[in-house]
């Protein structure tokens, strides 16, 4: 057992499990004082560019390369598997961490698959480790929303909207309704967007923004509200970007929520293109309580930066944003005090039948039950 | 010059700051302290201004909306009906035909069409900048006390629609330049509990090119300013209007309080002038005419679903529950 000199306090050493996609997970856990990187680790059956990726990662976080899990979990000491794979192999690598006593940090989507989401959660339970998806919850502007909630400021929340646009590209923009003569490959162009950070939905299955990004606006909701979503009616589109024509998935959603507790929301989402917002992203939180509302911007605080060089935004950075460090800091109580995690598998598992009843409502034209 | 008497405003003051502006007509001003005449006794309303009204504009509370524009159009006075109108499909279309027949104009009002976002949105989808239009949001909340809300909560008798959303949904087809092809609403009394007096009242709407309108309408919030929210997401790009955006700030200890900002009376202004030169003009819009007929036809489908919990698609004209 590592601890650290100062405080006397246990370091918990960490395996990160496939890194293929931007590596801001494992990043953001390492940056924690007290969790420290020893191995990363993947599939030997991974193509060479997942195992190029996987190395820089180690180079980067100093720690070896193995290609082989469970080898990776099982002799280098870790305590938790910090998960970013591509978004089918989540709860697989998940349940292996959980078998040999890991608990686990994944990025999303928790899958693609909600039969993998039940697994995953049936897992959890039944080895009894500790399991967080990774979320923006602690934004500080989220954090100032849930003190506000709590507090009693507006009374009891009744409704709540998310509005939650990316205002970047994916790929070149949309030519026609109809896919083109030769489909871009989801997989390969999510590959080719690492670069710029925006392959978060890597993977051979091509998800739409409901299902990469989802879970941070219903994560929100969950976190504000205690609800569970119940039903849900949902339309999506294709509106902005070819990849998504060609692989036949949303680019832009919006769905009505009816809730437990008699609460009704609403999510708007969607990756609306480069000239969407000039600060890159427009996310709001609009809540009707039973004495008052409020309406909070996701982005503040944050300076604004213009000069003549710019072509094109964002124009704005965030800033006093530690919300890595404070979300990694509440899954260590979770671990170290049996404190509910910041989103566990079951709101995870949870999060993900609502995305699949919305995709449901948006081919039938109903609402849909969430299962 | 044209002389217009303005039916059932409860606060004329807007009415007054715009006369001055108006050009080629005057305004005479009835306001809701008149109720009890227009109650009592129509016809003497009407036989006072026989002789030189040539056109009314009956505002969005007045209860009897139907039967006043009825007389109004038989006298040979033009009518322009405010938003938000409480009545069939089938009341409507024979007003039009008792429009034609007496060769009166008639126009239905929507202040949010003039509006500078409404505007703004219109010409940026026109002039194809903003590219196909995609997500609608509009986020319109209200004080629960306000001596509009006291009108609009008899306004609607027997209908469980927020009142309010009307001339939101009319907008949003408007924009969108057709009907929806799907929709569905939801809603519920925030804070009478109350199922059948709905203080909040959300609808979703689907268009035919794939773009989308989620629209929520409330009035729960505490005695004071109202909220008011609209985003227009297009393919190319995307606009913002939002009381948020344009909040001062004023410290007097603690925190600072917000300060909001009055948008002017603009809208209002456009919209009564586009009437008088519709009627100066002689510019009658059929289109406008199938228009009015239609969104009741949304109106009464967004209800039923409020009833019964389900959505509805367009077939042939008719709104369908699925």
């Amino acid at each position: 057992m590592n601890m650290s000199n100062s405080e006397n306090q246990k370091i918990f050493k960490f395996a990160a499990l496939s890194a293929i996609k931007h590596a801001y997970v494992p990043l953001g856990v390492a940056s924690h004082p007290r969790f420290d990187p020893v191995v990363v680790a993947d599939d030997p059956d991974q193509a060479d560019w997942a195992h190029s990726r996987n190395q820089l990662l180690a180079d980067q976080l100093n720690v070896p390369y193995v290609k082989n899990v469970q080898k990776a979990l099982s002799e280098f000491g870790a305590e938790v598997a910090v998960i970013s794979s591509q978004a089918e192999r989540h709860c697989d690598l998940a349940i292996r961490a959980a078998k040999n006593g890991l608990h686990v940090i994944q990025d999303k989507p928790m899958s693609t698959n909600l039969k993998e989401c039940d697994r995953a959660m049936k897992a959890m339970e039944a080895t009894g480790v500790k399991f967080m998806m990774w979320n923006r919850n602690f934004m500080p502007a989220l954090v100032q929303t849930k003190e506000q909630v709590e507090a009693g400021a507006i009374g009891t929340p009744k409704v709540i909207h998310i509005d939650f646009y990316f205002a970047s590209d994916a790929g070149k923009p949309k030519e026609s309704n109809t896919p083109s003569a030769i489909p871009i490959d989801w997989y390969e162009y999510q590959k080719s967007a690492h670069d710029k950070g925006r392959d978060g939905g890597v993977g051979e299955d091509p998800m739409g923004e409901l299902k990469i990004e989802g879970i941070y606006p219903l994560a929100y909701i969950h976190m504000l509200t205690g609800s569970s979503v119940k039903r849900v009616f949902a339309r999506t589109a294709s509106h902005f970007h070819q990849v998504n024509v060609d692989n036949n998935v949303e680019d832009l959603a919006s769905m009505t929520l009816e809730m437990d507790q008699n609460m009704i929301g609403s999510v708007t989402i969607g990756r609306i293109g480069k000239g969407g917002h000039p600060d890159g992203s427009m996310v709001k939180i609009s809540i009707i309580g039973s004495q008052g509302a409020l309406i909070i911007n996701e982005s503040l605080p944050r300076i604004s930066v213009y000069n003549r060089k710019q072509t094109s935004g964002p124009y704005t950075i965030p800033v006093a944003n530690e919300y890595e460090y404070l979300l990694v800091e509440a899954f260590l109580q979770t671990i170290e005090t049996d404190a509910p995690s910041p989103l566990d598998a079951k709101t995870g598992r949870d999060i993900a039948a609502t995305v699949q009843a919305a995709l449901e409502s948006s081919l039938n034209g109903k609402p849909v039950a969430v299962k | 010059m044209i002389k217009i008497a303005v039916i059932g405003t409860k606060r004329p003051s807007p009415f007054q700051k715009i006369e001055p502006q108006l050009k080629g007509a005057t305004l005479e001003l009835v306001c809701a302290s008149d109720r009890n005449l227009l109650d009592a006794n129509k016809t003497l309303l009407f036989s006072q201004f026989n002789d030189d009204l040539d056109a009314i504009v009956i505002e969005s509370n007045v209860l009897d909306q139907l039967l006043i524009a009825n007389a109004a159009i038989s006298a040979g006075i033009h009518v322009l009906l405010q938003v938000p109108f409480h009545h069939s499909p089938t009341d409507i279309s024979k007003l039009i035909s008792l429009a034609r027949a007496n060769k009166t104009k008639l126009c239905f009002g929507n202040h949010l069409r003039f509006s500078h976002e409404g505007q703004t949105i219109k010409n940026e989808i026109d002039s194809g900048n903003l590219g196909q239009p995609g997500l609608l949001r509009i986020h319109r909340w209200e004080p629960s006390e306000t001596l509009q809300n006291e009108i609009l909560k008899t306004d609607l008798p027997n209908k469980i629609i927020n009142s309010g959303i009307i001339p939101e949904i009319d907008f949003a087809n408007w924009l969108f330049g057709e009907i929806p092809r799907n929709l569905y609403a939801t809603g519920q009394g925030l804070l009478t509990q109350n199922p059948l007096s709905s203080d909040y009242t959300q609808v979703h709407l689907g268009f035919s090119n794939g773009g989308m309108a989620l629209i929520d309408y409330s009035k729960t919030l505490p005695k004071g300013s109202g909220y008011k929210f609209t985003s227009m997401v297009g393919s190319k790009g995307a606009i913002y209007f939002d009381d948020h955006q344009n909040i001062n700030l004023a410290f007097k200890g603690g925190h600072p309080e917000g300060l909001t900002l009055d948008y002017g009376n603009d809208p209002l202004r456009d919209q009564i002038q586009n009437f008088i030169d519709i009627v100066r003009y002689d510019e009658q819009s059929e289109r406008q005419f199938d228009e009015a007929f239609m969104n009741l036809k949304v109106i009464e489908a967004v209800e039923k679903s409020l009833i019964s919990g389900k959505s509805s698609k367009l077939e042939n004209d008719e709104y369908e529950q699925l």
